[in-house]
């Protein structure tokens, strides 16, 4: 369910956060379904439980997932997308940045437009 | 709870454990790390009442452990060396378990033995090490214990028995909500199921947090200077090791902070990435610096 890079420099509990999102975007993971427990996921990954249970905590927070004592985790009933303005915000200075790159290159507005859409598709089946 | 507070042991005059407190929570595990002779396997000894400690207090939920068998059955101890009756069967053994302990479950020992697959017929004298880990490790859980005390309990497992072990280990945390204390020299082991660590060292303990913040206390990174690294930054005290392929240095860095970062960028580091660290190198390079 989840492949992480050691080598990134992207905190270990931000990628367990970033591919959980992504496979309830592409509906591979659907409401619902039980993930495995704190516990489970730091053996199978060979990581630390309090670094799972940051992640966990996070997304609860994000009403991604829930966990029903005594039965366990599972993707959240009705997932509410609401945009963080600040996290908005955020995104929109990095893409800045990467934007500037592209232009950089020569990447003309329709150029980029595609490339965003392409992404965007890939991401969900929607 | 259990709580340790202030334990003190020596053997003749020689002192083994030094002032050691520690608590394992309902739920959690708590690793025990340190070299050979560090004190580990006599805290544990003191801490399952085996041993009475010279001063301090062993407590489960506020009553003391020592001499007091109403609370010392509600704590499983699966010891380094595990010693039963030479001659009984594994069956008989059971049996006597059975006798013992009111709340031992022998559907939940079949069942680990459906997975660990021991002779039951045996007599306990036929088995290998490793087996006897195996019978320490099902008796003492089937007994339902509110904590279990485990010593080395890895050593003499192959890596499939390891690897169910350890799952049996987290279905009863999180099914029963027992706590656990384990020491083990397996620290790749430990650093995918413990919440907290305490390293000892000649009987004291020199480290004591989450096994979140145990793994920040070093930070390893992955360091590109283009035309090799020079002498001012083998010099930075910060970093405990260093080595290089080519341009690429990695190093293995104390007190880790955006000034040093800098210090590195300013040093013609062109590429500076924080890379994942093992427990087991930072208690390597943990116990060097020490040396040095």
């Amino acid at each position: 369910m989840i492949l992480l890079d050691y080598k990134s420099s992207k905190p270990i509990y931000e990628q367990i956060i970033e591919q959980i999102k992504l496979n309830v975007m592409k509906q591979y993971l659907k409401p619902g379904d039980a993930i495995p427990s704190v516990r489970k996921l730091a053996l199978e990954l060979e990581i630390t439980p309090g670094t799972v249970a940051k992640a966990y905590q996070e997304l609860e927070r994000q009403q991604i997932i829930e966990t029903i004592r005594g039965k366990g985790t599972f993707i959240a009933g009705e997932i509410e997308l609401k945009p963080d303005e600040k996290k908005v915000l955020e995104i929109k200075k990095r893409l800045q940045t990467e934007l500037m790159e592209l232009k950089m290159m020569g990447y003309s507005k329709n150029m980029v437009v595609d490339l965003v859409v392409g992404i965007y598709e890939e991401m969900c089946v929607c | 709870m259990l709580e340790v507070k202030n334990i003190y042991k020596s053997y003749n005059k020689n002192q083994v454990v030094k002032d050691v407190s520690l608590t394992v929570m309902p739920g959690e595990i708590h690793g025990l790390i340190g070299e050979n002779s560090a004190g580990k396997t006599t805290l544990i000894k003191c801490v399952t009442g085996i041993y009475k400690a010279d001063k301090g207090d062993v407590l489960y939920d506020e009553k003391p452990v020592y001499d007091n068998p109403e609370v010392k059955e509600k704590i499983g101890y699966v010891a380094d060396y595990n010693e039963y009756i030479k001659y009984y069967t594994i069956s008989q053994m059971v049996h006597m378990y059975e006798k013992f302990y009111p709340a031992f479950n022998k559907e939940k020992f079949n069942d680990f033995n459906q997975i660990f697959k021991l002779p039951v017929d045996k007599r306990i004298m036929t088995l290998s090490k490793g087996q006897k880990m195996r019978l320490a490790f099902m008796l003492e859980t089937a007994k339902e214990p509110d904590y279990l005390i485990l010593d080395e309990p890895t050593s003499g497992l192959d890596p499939v028995a390891k690897a169910k072990f350890f799952e049996l280990l987290i279905n009863e945390v999180e099914q029963r909500e027992i706590g656990v204390l384990i020491s083990s020299h397996h620290l790749d082991g430990l650093e995918k199921i413990c919440d907290s660590v305490t390293m000892m060292h000649e009987g004291v303990v020199e480290r004591q947090m989450s096994m979140e913040d145990m793994k920040s206390e070093l930070v390893k990174l992955n360091v590109v200077f283009e035309g090799g690294a020079g002498k001012a930054v083998y010099d930075l005290p910060q970093i405990l090791r260093i080595s290089n392929v080519g341009s690429i240095y990695t190093m293995v860095v104390k007190e880790y902070d955006e000034s040093f970062d800098k210090k590195l960028r300013e040093l013609g580091a062109s590429l500076v990435e924080p890379v994942d660290i093992s427990l087991e190198e930072l208690f390597v390079v943990l116990e060097e610096a020490k040396e040095d």
